[in-house]
């Protein structure tokens, strides 16, 4: 995805992963974290199609809102800029979504990821929610007291109490992981096995060839010329609009928060 | 903790070199990993125009040397992918980058034993990182991120969209690792003795070092506020 502005090929990819995501069942977190790309997607609409780098100082204005003209050369890059990014996320997802991490670094091992890494990774994820879940009660601890941080301020009276906790858990945590010989020599064994079958073997000849064939496709074609999309002003004014208004959304919060600590 | 940390250190242990213990490094890396990933979710909570997800990488490079820290910077972007989505992978050179920068440069530059040095370490970080994170953002995004630093790169984009990125980038990028490494110090001073003196860190014990953190914090947010606020929509 990351080498190609074609938007064809990136529909496609798009349509794939959609398939993908409905068929593993993770349709509505594909879809939620799609819509979490909104903001993204609103700043590159408004920076790409205000202020186009690719057709400059020929640009084609599409649409003009008071002291802004809308370049139809912007706004055709930031819609594949936007596609390339939902093409990314779409096909990735159902892998992330439908695979247990311990699987999945259980199947990294296969292919030679130190299993030292893999226990980091996993203790990592493990500890995550637990961090939250104590940042939670920390912040329910403030409140309770009458502190009401907001802010920046808010930040180094949340995190030193939390961090200095969860140390102490994780010592004990690797005295016990010690106690099970943690850092022994011999070959590790795993609970989890992961068991590579004829399908998978495939699958993933399948992907690399795909890969492979896509970037060395890409390679060969050279860069694209710059997609010029004539927009109807009217498409283009609400497009850049709507993106303006979450642009403005975002900014607005960061500035409230930012005034508040 | 703040009790812990506001009692006077009889006597400061010596620094401890040589390779970290594994039990150490079993515990310091996923924590530093989970900090850098709650801290940045809790900056996106407050709508912090900043990121914040390096502080568990000061941490781990700081205490347990560069490459570690750089492990931790890696472990942070894969964590992240999986409540975030895969974009967050392709940060990954960065926060290794800002481990290796702080970890050489307090472990073997010994840039951290003085607060001016520390600060001005901060600020090469901010510098480095900025700057690499620019093609990323640019290749991938277009030069916009969703972040509050993007009216940096609107306001700037009439001068052409990769210096806009740039200067944006690197703009946002000093004030949040400012804040990461002084954030990262008053951490250090709630971690057991032991542990703290794995690193030479600037030399404030009990309150003092709090004090010295939270004022480095201070500047960083003055800094971010500048950096957001001083130049107007264009």
């Amino acid at each position: 995805m990351l080498v190609t502005f074609e938007p064809g090929v990136l529909l496609v990819v798009i349509a794939a992963g959609a398939v993908l995501a409905v068929t593993s069942g993770t349709g509505t977190a594909t879809a939620r974290t799609v819509i979490a790309l909104a903001p993204v997607a609103a700043s590159i609409v408004v920076i790409q199609s205000l202020a186009p780098a690719v057709c400059r100082p020929d640009c084609t204005p599409a649409a003009t809102v008071g002291p802004l003209t809308i370049y139809d050369e912007g706004l055709s890059r930031a819609l594949v800029f936007v596609t390339r990014l939902v093409a990314m996320e779409v096909v990735a997802l159902p892998l992330l979504a439908t695979t247990h991490p311990a699987d999945l670094f259980a199947a990294l091992r296969r292919i030679g990821l130190p299993y030292q890494v893999a226990l980091l990774l996993s203790l990592s994820l493990q500890l995550v929610p637990i961090l939250r879940r104590e940042l939670d009660a920390v912040l329910a601890a403030h409140r309770a007291r009458g502190f009401r941080g907001r802010g920046l301020g808010a930040l180094a009276p949340a995190l030193v109490p939390v961090v200095a906790g969860s140390f102490e858990r994780m010592t004990t945590l690797v005295l016990a992981l010690e106690a099970r010989a943690l850092g022994a020599g011999g070959t590790r064994t795993s609970f989890r096995r992961v068991e590579l079958g004829p399908v998978g073997v495939v699958a993933c000849v399948a992907a690399l060839v795909g890969c492979l064939a896509g970037v060395g496709l890409a390679v060969a074609r050279g860069p694209a010329p710059p997609l010029s999309i004539a927009f109807p002003p009217a498409v283009a004014v609400a497009i850049v609009l709507g993106s303006l208004a979450v642009f403005v959304l975002v900014l607005a919060r960061a500035g409230r928060a930012l005034t508040a600590g | 903790m703040t009790a812990d940390a506001a009692k006077p250190s009889v006597a400061t242990p010596a620094v401890r070199h040589g390779p970290p213990p594994t039990a150490l490094i079993v515990a310091l890396v996923p924590l530093a990993v989970a900090v850098n990933f709650l801290a940045n979710s809790l900056v996106a909570l407050l709508g912090l125009p900043i990121y914040l997800d390096t502080i568990g990488t000061f941490l781990a490079a700081a205490l347990l040397g560069p490459w570690w820290g750089a492990l931790a910077g890696v472990l942070t972007n894969v964590v992240g992918a999986f409540p975030n989505g895969v974009a967050n992978l392709l940060f990954a050179p960065v926060n290794v980058a800002a481990a290796l920068v702080w970890g050489y440069g307090i472990r073997r530059l010994g840039l951290g034993q003085a607060v001016l040095g520390f600060f001005g370490l901060a600020v090469v970080v901010g510098v480095v990182t900025g700057v690499l994170a620019t093609p990323i953002v640019l290749l991938v995004f277009g030069g916009a991120t969703g972040h509050p630093s993007d009216l940096i790169t609107a306001t700037l984009a009439s001068f052409g969209i990769e210096r806009a990125a740039l200067v944006s980038s690197v703009v946002t990028s000093v004030p949040d690792k400012v804040i990461a490494g002084y954030a990262g110090l008053a951490i250090t001073a709630a971690l057991p003795v032991a542990v703290a003196s794995r690193a030479v860190l600037p030399e404030a014990p009990g309150t003092r070092r709090l004090a010295i953190a939270l004022g480095g914090i201070v500047v960083g947010v003055i800094l971010a506020a500048v950096a957001v606020l001083a130049l107007p929509p264009g």
